[in-house]
This record gives structure tokens, C-alpha cells and sequence, in this order.
């Protein structure tokens, strides 16, 4: 019987002009969509490797200088392209991908890529996943908001219930044959382009779990429209809900809890965290080049005390350098403190976010799906996170290079060139799945809650229907 | 006969509860998305505000500071002299343009949310260019990805909706109801019944927006006295914008479908103008005119300075001794470094003026394809429409970074010569300096954009005149 209801749902669906037309454009979209955003990505990576390698090569082939002088020359690392953004390019075009790297200061990501297009980036970004979260939502209302309440209209109602169909037999076969759409257009589309763009390193758990998020996401509206259709008698207000509902969810939730987030936790300016940095600094940290602060005389001080020596001459070691590395220490100390605070920010409007999921499913599986590709936010702190670690691993081998070699008050000291080679090169790899686990328990729980509770609607439909005269 | 079909239609309406929940929505979102651009606006207000104060800070403990050196109370270094032309063009003496926000910005941020409203005018920039510098902002990106819910997304995006809600069954709805043919009995034509139920409707519409705004703008403090000519430059573009929906639900509703089909085409067309078109537009202009990332222009800048990276001493030797009138080369008032950036600063102004070209001409490639395109969306005339009223449009932003490089090259030069011939400066020469700012010009006139808008209605209008004559 089941069986039965989806075929001749199916049958009806594949008859339907309007759904054939509707298949056609969005199909077309996700493949213009697919191959700019494939070209898109393989030039920003290649890009991306090719500069950090040539700022490598600049930092080895340097004459010879002074260490420290070397330091300030610095060298700028990128961030690598995950090989799914193809599918969601998240928040990469919003957050910069080049990092300068020099002693003294902890530089931002630069360049961010909106800036070079601004004119329509508020209209969204045209990359896969925007198809997968928001077209493809429209393309099942279009086939589920007149599942039920059709056969109410035609009249065909009566006779389903003559011939002993139990409602929830009739809404599972409706919903079944939705399903079975859905996933016929979807996986083939999914597995064949991600293996055609990506090669056969495609077919991992990433990829898979992606398709998961996408399917799932598909479900609940697939639930919500049968369920709707079910409950509303007319199909033309089945649709404005329906539609009402995509809106509110997928536009105005995310916006509004953006504007709401920006009120209770507002995000400093760069030049504001910038300034209280540098206050801290002036209060507790040390300023190598300022010799009349007193940190700076303190520490100085200090340290002719603890080796007993008057001068700093006599010190075993090059004064210059030890003093450089302490300030780093020191204040690294203060640069970490303010930025765990601003990500501490973050964190809280985050957590803003994932409570508007309560009542925008959209914004859970973006965040998801953000997540899988390696293009939200997390993945951009790792990597910030990353760069700051080596910057202190950077700076620490020239610095202790530099307390090696004699001391001289006015560092003219020169380093022969074969040192810079020495110096460590940053390794980076995109975290894979493991700050999944980590930052996204709450969404992935909300997101199984939102599709089971779309079950639940269903079910209660059912009885709802079942307890309708007719 | 008019007259009557007015009065019948407007009870009609108003005793329909839908449409009176609808209209209270509106409203509601009406005036959260006022709210949210004043307390934006706000925001960005407080930040200007630290600003100048941490700037008057700056200067005044600058001259403070030299009064100690030149009575000898303070002793400093090369590094902590303030009277160095260094320490009075960077860290003490810089000082902040601002674009500062007008009344009706809150309208549409536009553009604000990408681009900084203030750049510093110092010797310190990281980047000497604009088109370089960041947004000074530590914005969650994922909050710039969502954007902002603004008065434009509320009047460009949902507006439309309601428009479809209030008219998409017009006519299918007398039909579905059995009185379709009571109408046609009538000895008004189908066709004028149409217009002056949709007039009705567009009347109400434009009423209940023209009070909102103003009601919600006085209550949040904007004058509508002062800001007369824009406001009534924006209700007029707004009016053209629910015109062309109006219009293009006639159009719809002249097809004789039922209910359901009518919402589904009109959705669609929403779809197409606001969603598909806009971001399609977004990805082909980027992909036919891809501005060269500035990545590039690390390593660009790199290798054109690699000499005075790495011979620094041989670099400036040689540049004084082509330039005889900064005398013979002195470096001792600061560190060595400063003689080496002002000159390799020199250099990189020298040689970037290409690839700034390249870039600025990618933009504009891609700005003027845009503008070739946007009639094809009155979705984003309007927006730009809005932008513009609101100071926050790309042209606004352009103007406001080419003032910025402008300032900071003469800033650059004022201090060059003044570095390389190791003077320091006295209490006087800093009051002396220029010190900049930026007068923002501001535009009220959107006409074009609302008579663009205006065209695309007259296009609907005309299939709606082919449908009456061949149907």
C-alpha cells in the first residue's frame, strides 16, 4: 500500500511541468554554480602556495644583516584553501587569508576578498551550498505544499479513505515519495560532480558527512511541507506558509540575531584592540626600544643583579638579544590574554547563533556545512592560532640566535646569510573534523532535535487527519 | 459605479484578518529594522568618538612631551624622542579622516560593512594605500556574512512579499469564490475593476509606508523637517519599487489562473529579481573581471624594494648622493630603520602606481557592468538607490579612499625630506603641520534611479496592454 501512494505520487510528480522546468533551472544553476566556484577556488589555492613559498624564498635568499633587522623584514603566510570549500565557501571571503608575520606585534588577517567585490556581496554568495540551503528548499516546497490538501481539493480524498488507506500510511507514502526525489536528484548530482572537481580523494568521510547534512536539511522541509499540506486545507495559503516559513528561517532569522548579537556583544575595532594592547603594554609589558620606561629599567636592572655584573658588557651573553626575547615573552602574555578575550567574544556570539536555531533550521546546517568544508570560523581562529604559535617559534630562533652572538649597544652585529635558512618553515594543516567535535556538539544536537521534531509533525498530522471528519 | 467598487473593496479589506496580521508584521519589522540601523549608526558614532578623543590625547601629550625635552626634564632616545619627524608623522602627530555618518544612514549600511569610515593620516600605516588597508574591524565574519537586517532589506527583499500576499488573487479569488461572474455582469469592465482594486491596494500600501517611516523616523530622532528632500526622495523610489510589483501582479492575475498559481509565478519572479539575478550577476561580474587579488601585490612590493632591503646602507648612499640638496647623510636623531622605510616607502609609491591601475580599473570593470545589468533588477536599482541616499554607496566609499591616499601621500611627502635631513621639529613646526580632514558631500537626489525603476513598470505595463489586446 505504502509502496503504492509513493508511486503514484512519483508518477504525478514526474508529470508535473512546473517541477520538470523547476529540476532543469537548478540544475543548471549548480553546475555554472560547481565550475565558478571549482575555477574560483583552484586559482585562489594556487595563488595562496605561490606566495607564501616566493615570501619564503625572499626570507632565505636575504644578505647578510642583522638578526633582528631580518625579524622586522618578516615573511607573510597564507591560509591554505580547504578542498571542499568548493561546495561552501563559508566565511572565507569575509575574514582575509594573508598574515604578516614580525617581532613585536601580532598582526590580523589581511585582504579579505569581499573587498575587491563589494558592490552585490549582500545579495549572497552563488556557490553550491547556496543551491543546496536555499534553492533546494523551494524546489520541495513546490512539490510537498499540495501533497495532501490536493487530494482534499479534487475530491480524490474520499476515495483514498474508501479504499482503507490509514492517514498514516497516506502521509508516509506521500512522504517517502518526496524522499525518493530528493534523493535521486541530490547524491548521483553530489557524488558525480565532487568526483569529476575533486578526483576520487573525494569519496572520504568529509564528503560524506556533508551530502548528510544536506539530505537532512532536505528532510525536515520535506516533513514541514507534508505536514503543512496536510494541515491547511487550501493549497494557495499551504504555500504562503510554506514560503513564509523559508523566509523567516533561511533571511530574516540569521539577520535579525546578527543585528541582535551586534547590540549585546559588539566586536571591537582594530584600531580599539589595538590601542588597549598597546595601553598594556605601556603598563606591564616591556618596550625593548623605550630604555627610559621603567619596566625596561627594571628589567634591565634585574638582570645586571642576578648575574652580579655593573655593566652590560660583561653579561655571558648578548644583551641586546635576551632583552628582545623577554619583551616577546612578556608581552605575548598580553596579546594572548586580549585575544582570548576577543575570541571568548566570539564564542558568546556564537552561542547567539545557535540559540536562534531554535527556530531557523538554516542557520544550523550553514554552520554545519561550514564546518565540514573547513570554512567557518573555528577553522579560521585555528589557523590564526597557528600562525601566532609559529610567529613566537619565529621570533624565538632569531632572538636566541641573536643572544649568542657578542654584544654591541648600537646592534650592528651582521648574521651571514646562511643563518636564515635555518629558521623553521610554518607547517600547516586544515584541522579535518576534529574541531567538529569540539565547537559544534550544541548545533549537530539541535539539528538531529529539528529533524526529529519534523518526524514528530508528521506524526501528529497524521492523527490530526485521522480525527477529521471527512 | 467607482465609487462603489472603492467602498465594497476597502471593506473587503479591512475585514480580512490576514491582511491586518500582515499589516501589523510589516510594522513590527518596520521598526526592529530602524532600530537596528540607528543603534548601528549609533555604534559607529561612539567609535568615531574614541577615536578623535585618543587622537586629541595623542597630540596634546605630543606637545607636552616636547616642552619637557626642550627644558630638559625628560631625557629620551632615538626611539622615544618625541620631536623627531618620525614620532610627530606616526604614532603622536597621525591623525584620523572620518566619513562621518549623516542623519538617513541608517537607512541602508551598504557598503559601510566592508569598508572602514576613518583612516589614519600617519607615517605608521602598515599599508600605504587605501585599496590595502583593512576595515579596522574585528568583525565576526560570520556576522558579515549574515549582514544586516536594514531598513533597505526590509523595503527591498520583504516589502515585495507582501505586495505578492495582498494581491496575488485579485481576481482568482472572485473566481474561486463564485463572483467572478457578478462582476462580469457589471457594467465596469474585468480590466477596470482590476486596476482600481490594485490602485486601492497600492494607495494603502504607500500610505501605511509613508506614515511608518515618518512615525518611526521622528521616533528615533530623525527630523523630517531638515531631511525633507531625502525623505521625499526616498518614498518616491519606494513608490516606484511597489508600483513595479503591483504592476507585475496584474500582469499575473490578467492570466486567468487560480490562486495557487499566481502566488507560485509571482514568487518566482521575486526569486528571480532578488535572489538569482543579483548573486548571478555578483558571481559573472567576478568571474569575468577578477580583480587581482591584492596578494599579489606582497610579493610585487617585495621584490621592488629587495635592494633596499638588503643593501640598506648602500640604497641611501646612493640616493644622497643624486640628491645634493639633503646635504650629507646624517642618521642620528632616530633609529636607523626610519631613514629606511621613508625611502623605501618612496619606492614603493614609485613603482605601484600599475598594479593600483590594474586593480582601480578591475573594479571599475566590474562597477560598470553591474550598472549595464541592473535594469534587468529593479531590486538593485533600489538598493543603490538606497545606498546612495544614504552615504554608503560604493561611489561614496571610493571618493572617501581617494581623499585617504591623497592626504596620506602628502602627509608621506611632508615629512620625507624632513626625515632624510635628520631634523626634529619644535612646538611651533607641529602646530605648524596640516592637519586633514574630510567633508562629506551629501546627495538627496535618487530621481534616476526611482525613474529606472519607473521603466521597468512602464515594460510591465506594456505586456499588460499586449495581454489585454490579444486575450
Amino acid at each position: 500500500m505504502l509502496w503504492l501512494i509513493a508511486r503514484k505520487e512519483l508518477k504525478e510528480i514526474f508529470r508535473y511541468g512546473v517541477f520538470k522546468i523547476s529540476v532543469l533551472i537548478l540544475f543548471v544553476l549548480l553546475f555554472i554554480s560547481l565550475a565558478i566556484s571549482y575555477s574560483y577556488n583552484q586559482y585562489v589555492s594556487t595563488l595562496h602556495t605561490k606566495s607564501e613559498e616566493e615570501s619564503r624564498e625572499l626570507w632565505d635568499n636575504q644578505e647578510n644583516k642583522n638578526q633582528h633587522s631580518a625579524a622586522h623584514y618578516g615573511i607573510h603566510l597564507l591560509k591554505p584553501k580547504s578542498s571542499l570549500a568548493l561546495w561552501d565557501n563559508g566565511i572565507d571571503r569575509y575574514s582575509g587569508a594573508a598574515i604578516f608575520i614580525e617581532p613585536h606585534l601580532r598582526n590580523n588577517t589581511m585582504f579579505k576578498a569581499v573587498q575587491d567585490s563589494p558592490m552585490l556581496a549582500k545579495w549572497g554568495e552563488f556557490t553550491p551550498s547556496y543551491i543546496m540551503l536555499y534553492l533546494l528548499p523551494l524546489l520541495i516546497i513546490l512539490i510537498t505544499f499540495n501533497m495532501v490538501s490536493r487530494e482534499k481539493e479534487q475530491g480524490t480524498y474520499r476515495l483514498l479513505r474508501s479504499q482503507g488507506v490509514s492517514s498514516l500510511k497516506l502521509l508516509a507514502g506521500k512522504t517517502l515519495a518526496a524522499w525518493i526525489i530528493i534523493i535521486l536528484l541530490i547524491i548521483p548530482v553530489f557524488l558525480i560532480a565532487g568526483i569529476v572537481l575533486g578526483g576520487l580523494a573525494f569519496l572520504n568521510y568529509k564528503s560524506f558527512l556533508l551530502l548528510l547534512m544536506y539530505l537532512l536539511y532536505a528532510g525536515i522541509f520535506i516533513h514541514i511541507g507534508v505536514t503543512v499540506s496536510t494541515l491547511i486545507n487550501k493549497s494557495s495559503v499551504s504555500i504562503i506558509i510554506l514560503i513564509g516559513f523559508w523566509i523567516f528561517s533561511s533571511w530574516v532569522v540569521p539577520k535579525i540575531t546578527t543585528n541582535i548579537v551586534q547590540n549585546i556583544y559588539p566586536s571591537p575595532l582594530e584600531s580599539e584592540l589595538k590601542r588597549q594592547i598597546r595601553d598594556d603594554i605601556e603598563e606591564n609589558g616591556i618596550q625593548r626600544h623605550n630604555t627610559t620606561h621603567k619596566n625596561t629599567i627594571a628589567f634591565t636592572n634585574s638582570v645586571l643583579k642576578e648575574y652580579n655584573v655593573d655593566s652590560l658588557h660583561k653579561l655571558p651573553f648578548n644583551f641586546n638579544g635576551y632583552i628582545l626575547q623577554a619583551a616577546e615573552d612578556t608581552n605575548n602574555l598580553i596579546f594572548d590574554k586580549h585575544y582570548a578575550n576577543l575570541y571568548k567574544l566570539y564564542e558568546k556570539q556564537m552561542r547567539t547563533h545557535e540559540i536562534s536555531g531554535i527556530v531557523s533550521p538554516f542557520t544550523l546546517v550553514r554552520q554545519l556545512s561550514m564546518g565540514v568544508c573547513n570554512t567557518d570560523l573555528w577553522t579560521h581562529i585555528h589557523f590564526t592560532e597557528a600562525t601566532d604559535e609559529y610567529r613566537k617559534i619565529f621570533i624565538k630562533t632569531i632572538n636566541d640566535d641573536l643572544i649568542k652572538s657578542p654584544y654591541e649597544p648600537n646592534q650592528r652585529f651582521i648574521r651571514s646569510k646562511d643563518f636564515w635558512k635555518k629558521v623553521p618553515k610554518f607547517e600547516y594543516e586544515l584541522p579535518g573534523l576534529q574541531l567538529f567535535g569540539q565547537y559544534y556538539n550544541t548545533v549537530i544536537a539541535m539539528y538531529l532535535l529539528w529533524f526529529a521534531a519534523s518526524l514528530g509533525m508528521l506524526l501528529f498530522a497524521s492523527k490530526k487527519l485521522n480525527s477529521k471528519q471527512w | 459605479m467607482v465609487r462603489h467598487i472603492i467602498y465594497f473593496e476597502w471593506k473587503n479589506i479591512i475585514r480580512n484578518k490576514a491582511i491586518i496580521w500582515l499589516v501589523f508584521t510589516f510594522l513590527l519589522i518596520l521598526g526592529l529594522s530602524i532600530y537596528n540601523g540607528t543603534s548601528n549608526i549609533n555604534y559607529q558614532l561612539e567609535n568615531i568618538k574614541k577615536c578623535k578623543q585618543d587622537e586629541q590625547q595623542r597630540f596634546e601629550n605630543l606637545l607636552a612631551d616636547i616642552k619637557k625635552v626642550e627644558s630638559g626634564e625628560l631625557k629620551v632616545n632615538a626611539y622615544t624622542n618625541p620631536k623627531t619627524p618620525y614620532m610627530v608623522g606616526g604614532k603622536s602627530g597621525g591623525h584620523e579622516i572620518i566619513k562621518m555618518p549623516h542623519d538617513l544612514s541608517f537607512i541602508s549600511m551598504g557598503l559601510s560593512d566592508y569598508y572602514p569610515y576613518h583612516y589614519q593620516i600617519s607615517l605608521r600605516n602598515q599599508q600605504l594605500f587605501s585599496f590595502l588597508m583593512g576595515d579596522d574591524r574585528m568583525e565576526n565574519p560570520v556576522n558579515q556574512l549574515n549582514s544586516n537586517f536594514d531598513l533597505a532589506f526590509v523595503l527591498i527583499w520583504l516589502l515585495p512579499l507582501f505586495i505578492i500576499a495582498f494581491s496575488y488573487n485579485v481576481l482568482s479569488s472572485e473566481k474561486e469564490q463564485g463572483t467572478f461572474k457578478l462582476l462580469k455582469a457589471q457594467p465596469v469592465s474585468i480590466t477596470r475593476i482590476l486596476i482600481i482594486k490594485i490602485l486601492l491596494r497600492f494607495v494603502i500600501i504607500i500610505g501605511i509606508i509613508a506614515i511608518s517611516i515618518c512615525l518611526f523616523f521622528s521616533l528615533f530622532g530623525v527630523s523630517i523637517v531638515d531631511n525633507i528632500t531625502a525623505i521625499i526622495n526616498l518614498l518616491s523610489a519606494i513608490s516606484a519599487y511597489v508600483l513595479f510589483w503591483f504592476m507585475l501582479s496584474i500582469l499575473v492575475n490578467l492570466f486567468n489562473k487560480n490562486s495557487s498559481i499566481n502566488a507560485g509565478i509571482l514568487f518566482t519572479s521575486w526569486l528571480l529579481i532578488i535572489l538569482i539575478i543579483p548573486t548571478l550577476l555578483n558571481l559573472v561580474a567576478n568571474y569575468k573581471y577578477p580583480v587581482s587579488t591584492r596578494i599579489e601585490y606582497i610579493s610585487f612590493v617585495r621584490d621592488a624594494t629587495c635592494e633596499i632591503d638588503n643593501n640598506p646602507d648602500k640604497v641611501l648612499d646612493k640616493y644622497f648622493s643624486e640628491h645634493p640638496e639633503l646635504g650629507t647623510r646624517k642618521s642620528e636623531n632616530m633609529p636607523f630603520w626610519v631613514y629606511t622605510v621613508a625611502l623605501k616607502n618612496k619606492i614603493v609609491e614609485e613603482v605601484s602606481d600599475s598594479l593600483i591601475m590594474k586593480y582601480k580599473s578591475q573594479l571599475n570593470n566590474q562597477i560598470e557592468f553591474i550598472s549595464y545589468w541592473k535594469y534587468f533588477s529593479p531590486a538593485i536599482i533600489l538598493q543603490q538607490a538606497l545606498d546612495k541616499l544614504s552615504g554608503n554607496s560604493t561611489n561614496d566609499f571610493l571618493k572617501f579612499q581617494a581623499k585617504a591616499d591623497e592626504y596620506n601621500y602628502k602627509w608621506r611627502r611632508c615629512f620625507f625630506q624632513k626625515i632624510l635631513k635628520d631634523e626634529l621639529l619644535s612646538k611651533d613646526d607641529v602646530l605648524d603641520l596640516p592637519r586633514y580632514s574630510y567633508e562629506y558631500e551629501k546627495e538627496n537626489s535618487i530621481v534616476t534611479h526611482s525613474l529606472f525603476i519607473l521603466a521597468c513598470c512602464v515594460v510591465v505595463g506594456g505586456l499588460i496592454f499586449l495581454r489585454k489586446k490579444f486575450v
